[in-house]
């Protein structure tokens, strides 16, 4: 089962290093913004997968669910600043 | 202290922090810096510090920056060097 | 920053999500001792939500909900909740901040009475955050941006 969870775990760890490319080279910053948001998702399981790993779970739900609820904040921030500079 | 994670981490925060410095755009730079402390808090819970953990992630994700996008509204948005 | 949305999505989205993250936050201030958290995690998560309406709805909705002098007054009274918990404990004979003495005020053991005290003084720094994080906010993000080069040039002159 440990094993399961660390071969998941790398997984996401490839997928979060295809979106930072386009988070570190997208020209602009929309592309920028929006892999910022895509990693933010693929934090919150890793959370939990080293909660499994650590073998208590119910400590690392409250932060996930931190990150479930004010990740689109920064996001927003971002895209009413963008609004009010035109 | 989970090694194979530890390491994969570390790289993250480097290319992170290395991006954020080299950009010329200060808004992108500000947005990098919010993925940075994404890495940074699962650096300490792959440490076993879950409180600071959790501090990283209510302080940095929400209003860390926020204020950093509006301290850059309020000065310029192309930096000079 | 501070300006009305005229987007709907934003709008909807955002007045359904305030009273769950405030929810949230008091259910990490109240379980401090026992999970990750306590009062200062609660209390920026708590300014988070107050900083969302702001930016959503503007600043005539946002200062009917809670205004500047409001937000004065909680700071103050978070500190004198951290500190006049901790002089009551000087006033009844022990060290500051030494719950256990408090234990006949609130006819409880002294083991509660430790407990009481720590919820007590989370619920003072929790206070104090939420309001000095919503203060800072609204002072830096007001009256537009100015340029910086022209009242340099201004008082040199």
């Amino acid at each position: 089962m440990i094993d399961f969870l660390y071969g998941i775990g790398f997984g996401l760890c490839f997928l979060v290093l295809v979106v930072l490319y386009r988070g570190i080279f997208g020209p602009g910053v929309y592309n920028r913004i929006a892999a910022v948001s895509a990693v933010g998702t693929k934090t919150l399981i890793i959370l939990l997968i080293m909660g499994f790993i650590y073998n208590r779970v119910d400590m690392f739900i409250d932060i996930s669910m931190v990150y479930a609820l004010l990740n689109f904040v920064g996001t927003l921030a971002a895209a009413k600043y963008l609004e009010m500079e035109k | 202290m989970i090694l194979p994670f530890d390491i994969i981490i570390l790289l993250f925060v480097v290319i992170c922090a290395v991006a954020a410095l080299t950009v010329k755009d200060l808004l992108s730079a500000v947005v990098i810096l919010g993925a940075y402390s994404f890495f940074m808090c699962l650096m300490w819970t792959q440490m076993g510090a879950v409180d600071v953990a959790f501090t990283e992630a209510s302080v940095s994700a929400s209003v860390g920056t926020i204020l950093l996008i509006t301290a850059v509204f309020k000065t310029t948005r192309n930096s000079k060097d | 920053m501070i300006h009305n949305s005229t987007d709907v999505i934003i709008k909807t989205v955002a007045r359904i999500f305030i009273p769950f993250i405030q929810l949230y936050a008091l259910y990490v201030i109240m379980h401090g001792h026992y999970s990750p958290g306590g009062g200062f995690q609660g209390g920026v998560i708590l300014g988070a939500s107050l900083i969302l309406l702001l930016i959503t709805h503007g600043e005539r909705v946002a200062m009917q909900r809670i205004s500047e002098n409001w937000i004065t007054i909680l700071f103050s009274l978070g500190v004198l909740i951290y500190a006049g918990i901790g002089t009551l404990c000087l006033f009844f004979g022990g060290n500051f901040l030494d719950y256990g003495v408090l234990a006949p005020l609130l006819h409880v053991s002294p083991a509660a009475a430790r407990s009481l005290g720590i919820l007590g003084v989370e619920i003072g720094v929790g206070i104090a955050v939420m309001s000095v994080m919503v203060s800072i906010f609204y002072n830096i993000a007001r009256s537009g941006p100015y340029r910086n080069k022209g009242t340099t040039a201004r008082r040199e002159s």
